[in-house]
């Protein structure tokens, strides 16, 4: 199966992070992934519907096929960006994975919303994050099944 | 000795009571001397000493107020004062006064000047009258009191006179008396029931005994003077009016009164006195000697040598002659204080009766005669003296009338006059009696006024306000301060002046008692003349004062103190129960302000605790946010470092050398660690963010959930687990979920060489549960058993045991919050023991 995905057409990512440093880790990271992966990199939450509906500069970006959202963001969080994508029928299909700090966080996050589709604590060392990088991947694996874009 | 503070001197007169003849005419005297010489006067009322009575001994204290202080000098009436005393006795009470000028009355003491009475001379008259004149040689004695000077002198003279007129004695006819009633009553009862004596007169030695004596034999029918003689000694005022009047030796009281004030101010003026000064006596002869009156006898003229001459040049003639006879008939009788009237009566009395007879003015001579009396008599005065003047005027202008019929007119003129005078001296007799009762209504009046007032201030309202209307118009009422030594202060609670109130401090002005009054309130610019009385009641001393004299009646001071004393008293015991009850209201009062004021210190101690606990709440929510943001935001550097350190480590490995390695492995190692002590903080602050509330939960199900959660590691360990049976409590569960995992968790990991056995137990106390997780396994020092509970403090190396040391911290906190405790019991090498106390609760008690 594996192979079948790394041969196949890159997977579109949109991370959406402020922070310098844990944007370069999750690209490096991504590297060693082994499935084909095209980045685009946001870094608030505005710029991030906007690269989703195609808005001003994000014209020609493209659709992406998994969004990795910080929730610490600034002019718009974390969660008011996702509860755009939800309750937006052209976008509400894209899985989202929420990037979390801590335990806690989640926790509180739980009790926002059911919409996210998975959340992951970014983990303090590399191996760590390479093995969140590799449950994405998996998390991947499970939703390329899901219905294509259009 | 005596600063001359006072513009005129002020004398002491102590005096033992004043409602008696002998001393009431002996004060006037004393007060006339006053008033003539310009002196100031206090009349000390205060008893007999050492009187058989204790009404009297009660007064005596105020003899103590008596010094040189408020004095110049003093008269004490030695023998009345030492009535009941003995000679020794009286000379040691005058000896208290010796630092200043003295004068003893009836009393020779050496040393102090005596003014005495002749009563030698006068005995000696009375009993040659009643030998010589009526041949009386049964003559009976009563005595006076055995040991009274004059009693002993006026028997010794009777002795002395049966001696010179050769008349046996006989002891049958001498009975003993004390110079009262009584005295006379039982000597006639002795001398005629028990001796059966035959009697011609009864001699008493004063004159009250001897009145007994008259009121005694009238209600046996004996006829006096008929059948028998009485006399008596001193010439009382009721001896005169008695009947028959009696015969007696008259005492010259008011002269001798007078005669001690005189001396005393020779005295205080630095003149030297002879040491005894003597009055003289003077037989006062009426009709129960067997005489008959003295005025009866008087009025017959006698044998008469008419000068055959015109009246008018006979009268002319003679006029000097009758002057000087008839002043000579009032002697001393009558006193005349106006000095003009003294020298010319005598001769307007004579130009009227000649201007009568003469010139024929109809009643010149009686209305001269009224207006002549009227300005020289007051109630005591004996009117009939001026029968006696009138006798006198007969027989001197009888032998110069030989005119039959200007002589008719002469006799018309007396007769009016002698008309008059009976008239007068009935109108005297009369009013006495009304003015006694008089007297007696505005007494008792005024004792009913005192005596229905309950308060101290009414009661002085009354004194201020009525005493004025008899007389009395000034007065100054003082309590001791400790009845006990009455001499030392006093304070004045009442002054009163002819100007009215005088304001004095709340609660009376204090002053040393011996001043009498405080300094400076005595009106000391007008002469002055007090009746000091002594206030006690019963054996209860309460004060004394000071009365203006107003009316001379001793008996209406007397009265006065009587009242105040009683009124006093009541008012005293009255102001004494109310000061208890508001001595008591205080105390209530006050246990009340210092409850109010326990109850305002508690309140604000709440107050202040309340506002720390609020600042502790700040203070723990604002180290609850701090932790909580501390974690969060700790985390993103800490990733940072972690996270490119092993980036660098995974894909430079091979082109570093091995130092560089193993300080990436530092760096790690040390990221790790502190990203563990953040989640455990975070943890920690969780205890309370996290809260829920408490609700019923079956403490095995609590156990029972950790023991799957420990699964693994008691398995790993081959721990023995036991428990006994856990009792039902009002907890945050899974709080207290993480307590028991903590302990059990802590108690498997500290074991020893033996696998680990822990045993939870819980015992219930009367209002908590505690709970106790004991080991086997290698226990705590005793000097750390404190110190376990504290944040990040581990007691082993990070080798031996891991963990980082915040798990009983967040077990106390969690217990804390719980409103319980936790400790720990341990020995080394015998395992600990963790005990925790849950309180009980309701189940509708919420945690917070």
């Amino acid at each position: 199966m594996e192979h079948d995905i790394i041969s196949g057409t890159p997977i579109e990512i949109l991370l959406v992070e402020d922070n310098p440093g844990d944007v370069r880790l999750t690209l490096e990271a991504l590297k060693e992934s082994k499935v084909h992966n095209n980045i685009s990199v946001v870094s608030d939450g505005v710029e991030a519907l906007a690269f989703l509906r195609h808005e001003d500069r994000f014209s020609n970006s493209p659709c992406p096929d998994i969004v990795l959202l910080d929730l610490n963001l600034p002019k718009k969080t974390g969660i008011e960006v996702l509860t755009e994508i939800k309750n937006d029928d052209d976008l509400k299909h894209i899985p989202v994975v929420i990037l979390t700090t801590s335990k806690d966080e989640e926790d509180i996050l739980k009790t926002y919303t059911q919409h996210a589709n998975a959340y992951v604590t970014k983990p303090v060392d590399f191996d760590k994050f390479l093995h969140v990088v590799k449950s994405i991947e998996d998390f991947w694996l499970n939703i390329v099944k899901l219905p294509h874009k259009t | 000795m005596v600063k001359k503070k006072r513009n005129r001197p002020t004398i002491a007169f102590l005096t033992d009571w004043s409602e008696q003849d002998y001393q009431t005419n002996l004060r006037e005297g004393v007060i006339d001397a006053a008033e003539e010489n310009d002196a100031n006067l206090f009349c000390f009322v205060g008893g007999g000493l050492n009187s058989v009575n204790a009404y009297e001994i009660q007064r005596n204290v105020i003899y103590e107020l008596v010094n040189e202080n408020n004095v110049d000098g003093v008269i004490i009436m030695s023998a009345s004062i030492g009535h009941y005393i003995s000679y020794n006795e009286i000379v040691e009470f005058c000896n208290n006064y010796r630092n200043m000028p003295i004068v003893s009355i009836a009393v020779q003491i050496d040393g102090i000047p005596s003014v005495l009475v002749d009563q030698e001379a006068g005995m000696r008259a009375l009993l040659t009258h009643l030998i010589e004149d009526h041949g009386y040689t049964k003559i009976a004695f009563i005595t006076g009191p055995e040991k009274n000077p004059e009693a002993i002198q006026r028997y010794s003279i009777y002795r002395e006179m049966l001696n010179k007129y050769s008349i046996d004695f006989n002891p049958l006819l001498v009975t003993n008396g004390s110079f009262i009633t009584l005295s006379g009553i039982n000597a006639v009862k002795t001398l005629f029931d028990e001796r059966n004596a035959d009697v011609d007169v009864i001699v008493a030695a004063n004159d009250v005994m001897a009145l007994g004596a008259l009121a005694e034999l009238q209600e046996r029918k004996i006829y006096v003077p008929g059948k028998l003689a009485v006399v008596g000694f001193d010439n009382v005022e009721e001896g005169k009016y008695y009947s028959p009047p009696l015969t007696t030796v008259h005492q010259p009281f008011y002269e001798q009164g007078k005669k001690a004030l005189e001396i005393l101010l020779s005295q205080i003026n630095g003149m030297k006195i002879p040491e005894e000064v003597y009055m003289k006596t003077s037989l006062k002869i009426r009709e129960s000697c067997g005489c008959l009156p003295e005025r009866v006898l008087t009025a017959a003229v006698g044998k008469i040598n008419i000068i055959e001459r015109n009246f008018k040049e006979a009268y002319l003639a003679h006029k000097d002659e009758i002057v000087d006879k008839i002043k000579n008939a009032i002697d001393d009788s009558i006193i005349i204080n106006d000095s003009i009237l003294k020298s010319i009566w005598p001769f307007k009395l004579l130009d009227s009766f000649y201007l009568e007879l003469i010139k024929n003015k109809k009643g010149k001579f009686v209305k001269t005669l009224n207006s002549i009396i009227y300005r020289t008599m007051n109630l005591n005065s004996n009117v009939s003296i001026w029968h006696k003047v009138l006798s006198e005027f007969r027989c001197q202008t009888i032998p110069c009338i030989s005119d039959r019929a200007l002589l008719a007119n002469a006799e018309d003129i007396w007769h009016q006059a002698r008309i008059m005078i009976s008239d007068i001296a009935q109108r005297i007799v009369t009013l006495r009696g009304f003015s006694l009762k008089n007297e007696e209504l505005t007494m008792r009046t005024l004792s009913m006024q005192l005596n229905t007032k309950i308060g101290i201030d009414e009661l002085l309202n009354v004194v201020a306000e009525r005493l004025p209307k008899i007389g009395i118009e000034s007065a100054f009422i003082s309590l001791y301060n400790d009845v006990k030594i009455p001499g030392q202060s006093s304070k004045l609670i009442l002054a009163f002046s002819e100007d009215g109130r005088i304001e004095l401090d709340k609660g009376g002005t204090v002053f040393p008692s011996r001043d009498i009054v405080p300094g400076g309130i005595l009106p000391y610019k007008k002469r002055f003349i007090y009746i000091v009385e002594s206030f006690f009641y019963a054996q209860h001393q309460l004060g004394f004062g000071l009365f203006q004299l107003g009316p001379k009646s001793g008996v209406i001071y007397e009265s006065i103190r009587e009242n105040i004393s009683s009124s006093l008293r009541g008012s005293l015991l009255l102001k004494q129960v109310q000061d208890q009850a508001h001595c008591l209201e205080e105390q209530v009062k006050e246990r009340t302000r210092d409850l109010i004021k326990t109850n305002e210190k508690l309140q604000q101690e709440i107050m202040e605790k309340k506002k720390a606990e609020e600042a502790l709440i700040r203070s723990n929510e604002a180290l609850q946010q701090f932790a909580y943001i501390a974690s969060h935001d700790l985390q993103e550097p800490l990733r940072m470092i972690a996270g490119y350190v092993g980036l660098l480590e995974r894909r430079y490995r091979d082109k570093l050398d091995h130092n560089a390695n193993e300080f990436i492995e530092f760096v790690v190692d040390g990221a790790k660690r502190m990203q563990r002590m953040i989640n455990d903080l975070l943890l920690f602050s969780r205890v309370d963010t996290k809260a829920k509330s408490f609700e019923r939960t079956e403490g095995a199900a609590i156990v029972e959930q950790v023991l799957i959660n420990l699964q693994a590691t008691i398995e790993e360990t081959n721990a023995e687990i036991t428990s006994d049976i856990l009792p039902v409590i009002y907890v945050d569960s899974s709080q207290i979920a993480q307590v028991f995992q903590n302990l059990i968790s802590n108690a498997i990991k500290f074991h020893g060489e033996k696998p680990p056995k822990v045993h939870i137990s819980a015992v219930e106390k009367e209002k908590e549960w505690i709970f106790s997780i004991s080991d086997n396994g290698i226990g705590i020092e005793k000097e750390f058993m404190s110190k376990i509970f504290i944040m990040f403090r581990r007691l082993h190396g990070r080798g031996e045991y891991p963990g980082s040391g915040i798990g009983l911290t967040i077990c106390k906190r969690i217990i804390e919050r719980h409103g319980g405790q936790i400790w720990v019991e341990s020995f080394p090498d015998r395992g600990s023991t963790f005990y925790f106390t849950i309180p009980k609760r309701g189940e509708t008690n919420n945690g917070t």
